[in-house]
């Protein structure tokens, strides 16, 4: 099984190739402005140094949102142009869950959190592989109390492009101390090949396989604000 | 927020208050315009772009939405969203991407979509009111500024 998962939707575009579970190859393209010239071209070099034709691939996994609104067009297009030429299934990841299974590992509440201006930020709460709750858009403040609230005596890892907003990072720690813990996403923005592996397994475990037809596939931008 | 009240009697005066309020402005910055059919919220965009150091000719992006001037010292955003329906067709357009861009954005008619303000960073209000029983040239100017700033 041979999966390339492309992830358009924060400050990095990155695409991977995994073959069986495993991480091949991987491309970080550090330009946030420049997105649309480069995502192509990283994708050729991706194939080319794994040795594996376009034609070969068995799945294409994206980030579908939410996230930065030009670089999500971006890679969706992207993925949706391939998956159509090469008549492979289409597989749209929400990107907090993309985060958070790179952590499904930890003891603590994983919050991915992705910067949505004004200290408001995405996120949702998972425990594992599961998560608790509905996704929000809210102030970071907000999604403290929840937190208060919700998970007596239990620890928060918050990970995700949020952790680079110096407020959000002060208005956790603030609220928790020692009961947060936060994962700068400049060190760790989430495993590609998680991405691949979660794209994989929703695939598999869909009873209807129509629904990763290129076409059926839509952004998610969250941009109604609860 | 502090509010005061100008009156200006030409179009020259108006540029003058956005040059004026152009001067503070940093990046990230966002200025609410509202007023009537007419009133000169084009003008005033014209007097902030001329802090900016811009040298285009600032004209009504009525049509196109959102013009970019980016020759200044801070890139100037300008939307006029008088023929925008919601906040859905702002958003199909990138908004929240230009909000982000390190420019200045300028709205035209910001009141007609609400979702706006609280999306929007650090704001500027600027609302302009015709006062044809004074006469024709005559506006009146209020201006609110965020915690801390003064013209
Ligand atoms: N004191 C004044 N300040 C600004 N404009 C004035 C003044 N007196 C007269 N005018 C005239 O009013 C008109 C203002 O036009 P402008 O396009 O700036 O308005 P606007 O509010 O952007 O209009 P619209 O509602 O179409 O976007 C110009 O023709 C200008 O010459
Ligand atoms: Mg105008």
């Amino acid at each position: 099984m041979k999966i390339l998962v492309i992830d358009t939707a924060c400050n990095l575009a990155r695409v991977a190739l995994t073959e069986d579970g495993v991480l091949r190859k991987e491309i970080t393209v550090d330009d946030k402005r420049r997105h649309s010239v480069k995502l192509l071209p990283a994708i050729e070099t991706l194939l080319a140094d794994c040795g594996i034709a376009a034609k070969e691939l068995d799945l294409i996994g994206v980030t579908k949102g939410p996230g930065s609104f030009t670089g999500l067009r971006i890679g969706v297009v992207t993925a949706k142009t391939m998956a159509y030429a090469l008549r492979i299934p289409l597989v749209g990841v929400n990107t907090l869950d993309a985060i958070a299974a790179s952590f499904s590992q930890v003891d603590e509440i994983i919050c991915p959190l992705i910067d949505a201006r004004n200290t408001r930020a995405y996120g949702a709460f998972y425990r594992g592989k599961e998560r608790i709750g509905a996704r929000f858009v809210r102030p970071v403040r907000d999604t403290l109390e929840a937190f208060l609230s919700e998970f007596e005596n239990e620890t928060m890892l918050a990970c995700g492009d949020g952790t680079l907003n110096p407020t959000i990072v002060e208005i956790l720690m603030q609220g928790l101390g020692a009961r947060c813990r936060i994962v700068d996403a400049a060190d760790h923005p989430g495993k590609m090949e998680d991405l691949a592996n979660l794209a994989f397994s929703i695939y598999r475990d869909a009873p209807d396989k129509s629904v990763f037809d290129c076409n059926a596939i839509d952004i998610d931008y969250m941009k109604d604000w609860g | 927020m502090e509010a005061f009240t100008v009156t200006t009697t030409t179009e020259e005066e108006t540029m003058q208050l956005g040059t004026r309020l152009g001067a503070i402005l940093a990046s990230g910055d966002v200025v609410l315009l509202t007023g009537d059919l007419g009133a000169g919220k084009t003008h005033f965009t014209g007097g902030i772009a001329r802090a900016l150091e811009i040298e285009d000719y600032i004209t009504s992006p009525t049509f196109t939405v959102v013009n970019e001037y980016d020759g200044g010292r801070i890139p100037l955003i300008h939307f006029d969203i008088y023929r925008l329906g919601s906040y859905d067709e702002l958003f199909e357009i990138g908004f929240e991407d230009y909000l982000e861009r390190g420019g200045i954005c300028v709205i035209e008619w910001a009141d007609l979509i609400p979702e706006i303000e609280e999306r929007a960073g650090r704001i500027f209000k600027i609302d302009i009111r015709r006062m044809d029983h004074v006469s024709p040239n005559h506006r009146e100017i209020t201006i609110c500024l965020p915690e801390g700033e003064r013209l």
